[in-house]
């Protein structure tokens, strides 16, 4: 009976809030593996599915269940995208997956054309402050990601964890996926493609998780 | 020796002399032969030589390390194996002489083999050396501890105990510590290389990419053993030679071994640093190796990502997200209450203060008015009146104004310019004006 043991606990807490567990946490990862069954049948009664991603990690998959959910902001999923394709750069094994957080965002600038980056993080925004905008932007998109465990952060420093590649979900499908394929993803990968646009601007600047 | 060797280092030498042989030979040149070795020991069978055409190719390569452009490369090509041959690095093996360069054959001279295996021995990443140091070190502090039971004397224990502590064992360290850069430096290349066997996503990289970090880990794995065995040992022998010390009233001995031991210490900090370190790089490129070169090895789905990020995102992910819980104020604002509004404080006193305005430049006109009701006023008669009432730093404060007044109330007199002493030390050149 692990419902009782503290780690449960902790496990279960960290998964209500849309945290995603990786091989990193080596004990939480290895106690959700060795009690998997016991973790599916615990969140079927919510109507929530304990999901484990091809690359390892576990997520929780709430669809028309008890458990309340939000969709990510345009520029938490821009950002998460940018992070998986840096994240894919050879070059980065030798600073053992670090990247700076201000040589990101200096990436962010120059692989990104600039009308795109206006749209993403700075939608309502004047010209002339659309860059101190997309800055504050991309803070914000950084800590909602880092509460997620999608990344990890430590002072100007960021590691991507496995959840990462949860971004990379549409580029598996060359960014073209079949109806098939959405429906695929929308069922088992917590992919959304129908968005309202307000949730998506995440415009009350909670990533509309309230 | 014997003398007929002696003769014959003799004669090589003078040999070297008289014939000018340098061995030039440029850093590209070198690495054709570490390529030609490889290339050698790759193909199957017994093949000694290789044709000029591989060489070539070797060449290229080469100028791909330099980052050269393609323009020139036969024309480096034909200077490196000129130097090659001229240094006897390299030979024909075509041993017809053909005419033709390009059917020519060529192989590793016995100098270019050892040249270029020698060049492979330095990159070579292992803990051997470390490890033979490390040991040979507990063989030291062994003797040490069996000469301090033995030694008696003062003059005994100095030099068998003492000395070999300060200086044999110190120095044994201190090459440790100099192998452990030398690892740190290898380790650094390594961690530069790998990236480019990466990039290449090929089989082959991949399987030379898990075999250089199989290489790494089971050296520094190694080398924890060995550190962690010494270190043991020599902790043990430390505390026996130290407790002899004490045993004799040897008054040094504390602080040479805890010197010794303070800087086993650190060896043994660096060790257990550097397994983590390599072992958190180990398991960086194992995980790239996972979840992009075993996955993505066309870089589709890296293409694919970089189009996605250069346009907005048209779809999103789903998370759970935990309910918020609200948080209860202590006291509640009843509905129709207004808010209590901060107004600016008025129940502060004003205080002001009046201040006169400077009467003296009123008193100097009305100095300067009753010189001219006599007909004519003087600039040194009017600073003479005034020096009787102000100081003389508040007076010069004000001839400007004195001055201007004086010019504009009466009419200059040209000739009258003569210096006059008004006061000790204050001499002025006169100025005077008539009644207009």
């Amino acid at each position: 009976m692990i419902f009782t043991t503290p780690q449960f606990a902790e496990i279960d807490t960290a998964l209500r809030r849309g945290k995603h567990i990786s091989r990193s946490e080596i004990g939480t990862y290895e106690f959700i593996t060795q009690n998997f069954d016991d973790f599916e049948s615990f969140y079927a009664a919510y109507g929530t599915r304990l999901i484990q991603h091809p690359d390892g990690f576990f997520f929780l998959l709430a669809k028309g269940g008890l458990m309340p959910t939000r969709i990510l902001s345009r520029a938490a999923m821009h950002l998460g995208m940018f992070i998986a394709f840096k994240r894919r750069d050879p070059d980065l094994t030798r600073s053992d997956g670090r990247m700076s957080i201000s040589g990101l965002i200096q990436d962010l600038e120059t692989s990104v054309p600039a009308e795109t980056l206006a749209k993403v993080y700075a939608p309502k925004q004047k010209a002339s402050l659309e860059g101190e905008r997309i800055h504050t932007e991309v803070m914000k998109a950084l800590k909602i990601l880092a509460e997620l465990d999608f990344i990890e952060t430590s002072g100007d420093q960021l590691i991507a964890n496995e959840a990462i590649n949860r971004f990379a979900e549409l580029a598996k499908h060359s960014n073209a996926p079949s109806e098939t394929a959405k429906m695929g993803l929308e069922a088992q990968r917590g992919v959304v493609f129908d968005i309202i646009e307000e949730e998506m601007t995440g415009e009350d600047g909670d990533d509309g998780t309230d | 020796m014997n003398e007929a060797a002696t003769d014959q280092h003799i004669r090589a030498a003078y040999d070297v002399v008289a014939q000018r042989r340098d061995f030039h030979l440029e850093p590209r040149d070198v690495a054709i032969l570490v390529l030609m070795l490889h290339e050698l020991s790759r193909r199957s069978g017994q093949t000694f030589s290789i044709s000029a055409e591989s060489l070539r190719a070797l060449s290229i390569k080469a100028d791909t390390f330099e980052g050269l452009p393609p323009t020139g490369s036969e024309r480096r090509f034909t200077e490196s194996v000129s130097r090659l041959l001229k240094a006897e690095a390299l030979a024909r093996a075509d041993m017809t002489r053909i005419r033709n360069s390009d059917d020519a054959q060529y192989q590793l001279t016995s100098m270019g083999e050892s040249l270029a295996n020698w060049q492979v021995q330095q990159i070579k990443f292992d803990g051997e050396p470390l490890g033979a140091i490390l040991a040979a070190f507990n063989v030291q502090l062994s003797g040490i501890h069996e000469a301090a039971e033995m030694a008696t004397e003062d003059k005994a224990w100095h030099e068998r105990v003492s000395l070999p502590m300060q200086y044999v064992i110190r120095e044994l360290l201190s090459a440790v510590q100099r192998h452990q850069r030398e690892l740190d430096r290898q380790h650094e290349e390594i961690r530069a290389f790998v990236p480019t066997l990466l990039k290449e996503s090929s089989e082959t990289s991949i399987d030379r990419c898990k075999g250089v970090l199989d290489m790494v880990m089971k050296t520094i794995q190694d080398l924890v053993h060995v550190t962690v065995d010494v270190s043991n040992a020599a902790f043990g022998l430390l505390a026996h030679i130290e407790e002899v010390g004490e045993r004799q009233s040897r008054a040094d001995t504390p602080a040479l071994c805890e010197d010794v031991r303070h800087r086993l210490e650190s060896i043994t900090e660096w060790t257990n640093d550097r397994h983590k370190a390599w072992g958190t790089h180990f398991d960086t490129v194992h995980s790239y190796l996972r979840f992009v070169s075993h996955v993505d090895r066309t870089r589709r789905i890296t293409n694919s990502l970089k189009e996605a990020i250069a346009v907005v995102p048209e779809w999103t992910l789903q998370v759970v997200d935990c309910p918020r819980l609200p948080i209860l104020r202590e006291r509640s604002v009843s509905v129709g209450e207004r808010p209590v509004m901060k107004r600016a404080r008025r129940d502060y006193q004003v205080e002001s203060e009046s201040l006169r305005p400077d009467q003296f430049p009123q008193r100097l006109q009305d100095i300067i008015n009753e010189h001219l009701l006599s007909g004519a006023a003087c600039w040194t008669d009017v600073i003479g009146v005034a020096l009787k009432e102000q100081p003389q730093a508040r007076i010069v404060s004000k001839l400007p104004e004195l001055m201007q007044y004086m010019v504009s109330t009466g009419n200059l007199n040209r000739e009258s310019r003569q210096y006059r002493e008004v006061a000790p030390g204050f001499v002025v050149e006169e100025l005077e004006v008539t009644k207009k």
